[in-house]
C-alpha cells in the first residue's frame, strides 16, 4: 500500500492540480504572518482553519486526479478495492503532515510570536492542526468523482460544507432546541477552533484536548462510513 | 452475492475464478444476463462480439472491478495475482521506466526482478529505446505496449486482456502471441476480448461467442463451425419481421441495406432461419457461407477463412 500511496502522490504531484490549493494555502499563512507579533494559539487556531480549507480543497483535486482506467490499474495491481482506498487515504494524510510541519514550526522558526511557545501548547497546536486536517480531507472523500459524478454540484456541495463546519457554532446557537442535535451532525470544525483560540482562558486544556479527540473520532467514523460505502463500488469506467 | 471467497476444494484444483449465473445491470439497462464461466489454470478463453456485446463488462466482472447484481462470482482461494489490460491505457506523465517499476512494486516484485522483466519485455517489443520518455507523448501502438507489459509482468495467475491487439502493427502481434502463449504454458489463464482470429487460432483453447450481454455460443479451441457464421440478405420483410428474427439467439447482426436486409447469423442456424424468413413472406437474395467472405465482428474479420499456420511454433 506504500508503493502504491507514493506512486499517486507523484502521479498528483506531476499534475500540477495540487498547485492552487497548495498556493492559496500559503498565501493565507503569509498574509497572516505578515506582520508581527502574534498572539499563539489565536495564530494556531486561524492556521489550523487554513489547514482545514486547504486538506478539503486538496483532498478532492487529488481524488480526482486519478483517470478510470488508472484506477481499475491500481486496483487490479494491489488486489482489491479496499487496499486501493487505504493506500489513497495513507497518501491524502501526507501533505497533511507536512502543512501540519509548516503552520506549527513556520512562526517558531520565523520569530512571528509575541512569546516562546511552551511544549503543551506545542502538541495542543499540533494534533489540533492534525484533526482539522483530517476532517477537510475525510470530507472531501464524499465530494469525489467516483461518488459524485457532476463536478460542478459536488463543488458546490462541498463548499456549502465547509463554510457551514466552519460556522457551526453561531448557526446552531439560533437553532431552535428541537433542532439543536443538528450540532453534533456537523464537523466539529468551529468547536475545535474556538477551542484552539481560547486555549487556558475561557476553555481549560482538557476541554481542547476533548475536543480534538472529538474531531479525530469525527473523522474516523467518515472514513469508516467511507470505506463502507466504496468498497461496495465498481470501479469507474 | 459478489466477491465471495471459496477454498480450492469447492472450486476445484485448477480454477481460478468461476461465475454462475452471473448478471449485470445498471439501473433499468442489463448489459450481462446469465454468465457461467470456469477460468482455469493455463487456459487460453477469448470473448467474441459485436461492439456492446458485454466483453468489457465481462472481463471487468471476471478481474473483480465491477460486482455482479446477480448470480454469483467465486475466487480461487489465497492471493490471486491478476493483470488486467483495461481496452484504453490512460497516458500517463510518467516514463514507462518509472510507471513499469512502479507497478511492480504495488504488486510486490522485487526491485531487481521487476527491472529485469522490464527491459526484457521492452525489447520484446520493442520499446527499449523508450523506456526513459514520457508516456503522455505517445502514440496509441506505444501506450498499448506498456499496457500489456505492466499486466504481463510477474507472470500472473489471471491475465485479462480487453482487444490486446488494438493498435500494434504486425511485429508486434507476433511477439504478443509467442509472450502470451509462454505465460499460458507457465500456467497464466487468459481471457481475453478480440476482434482478431490471430489471437484466436493462436492460442484460445475455446471461444465464447456473445451477443446482447449473454453467451450465446461456445466452442472448443478456435474457430470452429459452431461459431462460423453466415450472411443471408433477404428481401420482402418489413421491421417487425426482422427484429422478431433479430431476437434468435443465432442472429448476430442485422442492418438495412438498400431494399434489403442483411443478417449475420450462425451457419449452424442458417436452415432454420431461412425457413422463417420465407414462411414470414421474405424473399432470399443471397445466402454467403462464412469461408467464402470475411465477416465483420466488430472492427475486424474473425470468420475468415484464411489458412493460418500454427502460430505456437
Amino acid at each position: 500500500m506504500i508503493a502504491l500511496a507514493r506512486f499517486m502522490l507523484r502521479s498528483y504531484t506531476r499534475r500540477h492540480t495540487y498547485f492552487a490549493p497548495l498556493a492559496a494555502t500559503l498565501i493565507a499563512m503569509f498574509i497572516l504572518y505578515s506582520y508581527k507579533p502574534n498572539p499563539v494559539m489565536d495564530s494556531y487556531s486561524v492556521t489550523s482553519v487554513f489547514l482545514f480549507l486547504g486538506a478539503a480543497w486538496m483532498g478532492r483535486t487529488f481524488l480526482n486526479h486519478v483517470s478510470p482506467q488508472q484506477e481499475q490499474l491500481h486496483v487490479t495491481q494491489i488486489g482489491s478495492m479496499k487496499k486501493y482506498l487505504l493506500s489513497q487515504m495513507m497518501a491524502l494524510f501526507v501533505p497533511i503532515v507536512l502543512f501540519t510541519v509548516l503552520f506549527i514550526l513556520f512562526p517558531i522558526v520565523t520569530k512571528m510570536f509575541v512569546r516562546p511557545v511552551h511544549a503543551d501548547e506545542l502538541w495542543l497546536a499540533a494534533f489540533g492542526h492534525l484533526v482539522m486536517g483530517m476532517l477537510g480531507a475525510a470530507l472531501s472523500l464524499f465530494f469525489q468523482t467516483a461518488l459524485m459524478p457532476n463536478g460542478a454540484r459536488a463543488t458546490a456541495m462541498l463548499l456549502i460544507v465547509v463554510i457551514v463546519s466552519i460556522g457551526a457554532k453561531s448557526i446552531t446557537a439560533h437553532l431552535p432546541s428541537p433542532l439543536a442535535w443538528l450540532r453534533w451532525l456537523l464537523p466539529p470544525v468551529s468547536s475545535l477552533m474556538d477551542g484552539l483560540l481560547n486555549t487556558g482562558t475561557t476553555v481549560s486544556p482538557h476541554e481542547v484536548w476533548g475536543m480534538v479527540g472529538y474531531g479525530l473520532a469525527y473523522s474516523l467514523a467518515l472514513v469508516l462510513v467511507y470505506m463502507y460505502v466504496s468498497v461496495r463500488r465498481d470501479a469507474r469506467t | 452475492m459478489g466477491l465471495s471467497r471459496f477454498n480450492d476444494r469447492e472450486l476445484g484444483s485448477n480454477e481460478l475464478i468461476c461465475l454462475e449465473d452471473a448478471g449485470k445491470a445498471y439501473g433499468r439497462s442489463r448489459v450481462l444476463n446469465g454468465i457461467s464461466l470456469q477460468v482455469q489454470r493455463g487456459k487460453c478463453t477469448a470473448l467474441v462480439g459485436r461492439n456492446g456485446s458485454g466483453k468489457s463488462t465481462l472481463l471487468r466482472l471476471i478481474a473483480g472491478l465491477t460486482r455482479p447484481t446477480d448470480g454469483m462470482r467465486k475466487v480461487r482461494a489465497g492471493r490471486l495475482v491478476t493483470g488486467y489490460v483495461p481496452e484504453r491505457f490512460p497516458p500517463l506523465p510518467f516514463t514507462p521506466s518509472e510507471y513499469l517499476l512502479s507497478s511492480a512494486e504495488v504488486r510486490g516484485i522485487d526491485k531487481l526482478s521487476g527491472r529485469r522483466e522490464m527491459e526484457e519485455y521492452l525489447q520484446l517489443l520493442g520499446m527499449e529505446g523508450y523506456a526513459h520518455a514520457r508516456m503522455n507523448q505517445f502514440s496509441k501502438g506505444m501506450l498499448q505496449k506498456i499496457n500489456l507489459i505492466q499486466a504481463m509482468m510477474g507472470s500472473p495467475d489471471l491475465l485479462l486482456l480487453d482487444e490486446p491487439l488494438s493498435g500494434l502493427d504486425t511485429k508486434a502481434q507476433e511477439s504478443l502471441l509467442h509472450l502470451l502463449t509462454d505465460l499460458k504454458n507457465g500456467g497464466t489463464a487468459i481471457v481475453m476480448s478480440v476482434h482478431e482470429s490471430t489471437l484466436i487460432e493462436g492460442i484460445a483453447d475455446r471461444v465464447l461467442l456473445m451477443k446482447n450481454g449473454a453467451i450465446v455460443e461456445e466452442s472448443d479451441g478456435g474457430l470452429q463451425d459452431s461459431l462460423k457464421m453466415t450472411r443471408i440478405v433477404v428481401r420482402g420483410l418489413n421491421e417487425d419481421a426482422i427484429r422478431q428474427l433479430a431476437e434468435h439467439p443465432s442472429v448476430l447482426f442485422a442492418s438495412e441495406r438498400t431494399e434489403a436486409w442483411e443478417l449475420d447469423v450462425l451457419t449452424g442456424s442458417t436452415d432454420l432461419l431461412l425457413r422463417q424468413m420465407l414462411d414470414r413472406g421474405g424473399s432470399i437474395v443471397s445466402v454467403i457461407p462464412a469461408d467464402r467472405m470475411n465477416l465483420h465482428l466488430g472492427a475486424q474479420a474473425i470468420g475468415a477463412a484464411e489458412p493460418k499456420g500454427d502460430a505456437r511454433t
